[in-house]
């Protein structure tokens, strides 16, 4: 009988260590996610300062080439358009992904049944919990299955990036594109550093819980 | 049977700006530029002579439009207005501090 006794209570003991450990290890793993997402953050923060560097430059020796009076803020559209870049947000609405997801959408325009939608998912995401989703342009089922098909997605991501340049005239210098393509890279990494500092301060927010828990 | 979890998406989100006029520049090129019925844009320019009230005005104004996912705000402008910008703490939309042509990135601020 008294054996008995000792053995529940050994299983017993075993268990809370075991759910002990078991606490401990998801502690950890938090703590762990959470110094990634930083260590990811403070890369991308330093990728996206040499990208905005070299734009910038581009753009100063663009107006050097074509003139002050041909780049700057005042020849700028307030005529209505919208936006050809933009962002889709998806919400999860479970418990372990309640956060938003940014996924850029490059040159997509609603004026043309060809919309391209160069969709650049963040490569680092990847590494996480979430499912992958994929998206497709609501204008993808119209883009036929051909050997033409990405030549017309191209033509029509050109189009609207010559549209973009237009704003500064018809002929603009070789500089003025550089630029253009280099604050698109910035965008892109943007929309990275968009969803890992939400990942960041959700981890976060989870660690200062659980040693708060431990202080208590 | 397990539960699915709901995704919902939406799209055509905007990305606005409150930056010098080389970054609104830059960022306008590749396509983020947005003008509305109303002749509202997306972003605002900031110069010498934008005041302290505008740059408030417009922060304002794009963290409660809902059409707007993403703001980026030069540091140096964040700085102008730090208590506004620090005491906004919703996920949508994301607000990223970004470095400027003449004030680079200081992590102690963001």
């Amino acid at each position: 009988m008294e054996e008995q006794d000792q053995m529940q209570s050994s299983i017993e003991v075993e268990e809370v260590e075991e759910q002990q450990r078991e606490g401990k290890r998801l502690e950890e793993e938090n703590v762990v996610r959470f110094l990634d997402s930083l260590d990811s953050y403070v890369t991308l923060l330093d990728s996206l300062s040499s990208t905005l560097r070299q734009g910038w430059l581009e753009l100063a020796s663009a107006r050097q080439s074509m003139g002050a009076s041909r780049i700057n803020g005042a020849l700028l559209d307030l005529k209505s358009h919208s936006a050809a870049t933009s962002l889709q947000v998806t919400h999860h609405d479970d418990e372990i992904l309640n956060q938003p997801h940014f996924t850029l959408c490059k040159w997509a325009s609603s004026k043309n049944g060809y919309g391209d939608e160069k969709l650049r998912e963040n490569k680092l995401q990847t590494n996480s919990d979430g499912p992958q989703l994929r998206h497709r342009s609501q204008f993808a089922e119209k883009i036929p299955e051909t050997k033409g098909a990405p030549l017309i997605v191209d033509d029509q991501v050109q189009k609207e990036r010559t549209k973009s340049l237009s704003m500064f005239g018809t002929l603009v210098s070789p500089k003025l594109r550089a630029a253009q393509l280099s604050f698109e890279t910035a965008l892109e990494t943007l929309v990275e550093i968009a969803n890992v500092r939400l990942t960041m301060l959700s981890t976060s927010d989870q660690v200062r819980k659980e040693l708060e828990g431990t202080e208590g | 049977m397990a539960s699915r979890a709901q995704i919902h998406t939406s799209n055509s989100a905007l990305i606005a700006m409150i930056a010098d006029e080389d970054t609104v520049v830059g960022f306008l090129l590749a396509g983020v530029g947005n003008v509305d019925l109303r002749r509202k844009a997306n972003y605002l320019i900031v110069d010498s002579k934008t005041t302290i009230k505008q740059i408030e005005d417009a922060f304002k104004e794009f963290t409660t439009r809902e059409d707007i996912a993403v703001m980026l705000i030069s540091q140096y402008v964040a700085n102008m207005i730090r208590f506004l910008v620090d005491s906004y703490n919703r996920p949508v939309p994301a607000i990223l501090e970004i470095p400027s042509k003449d004030h680079p990135y200081d992590p102690t601020h963001d």
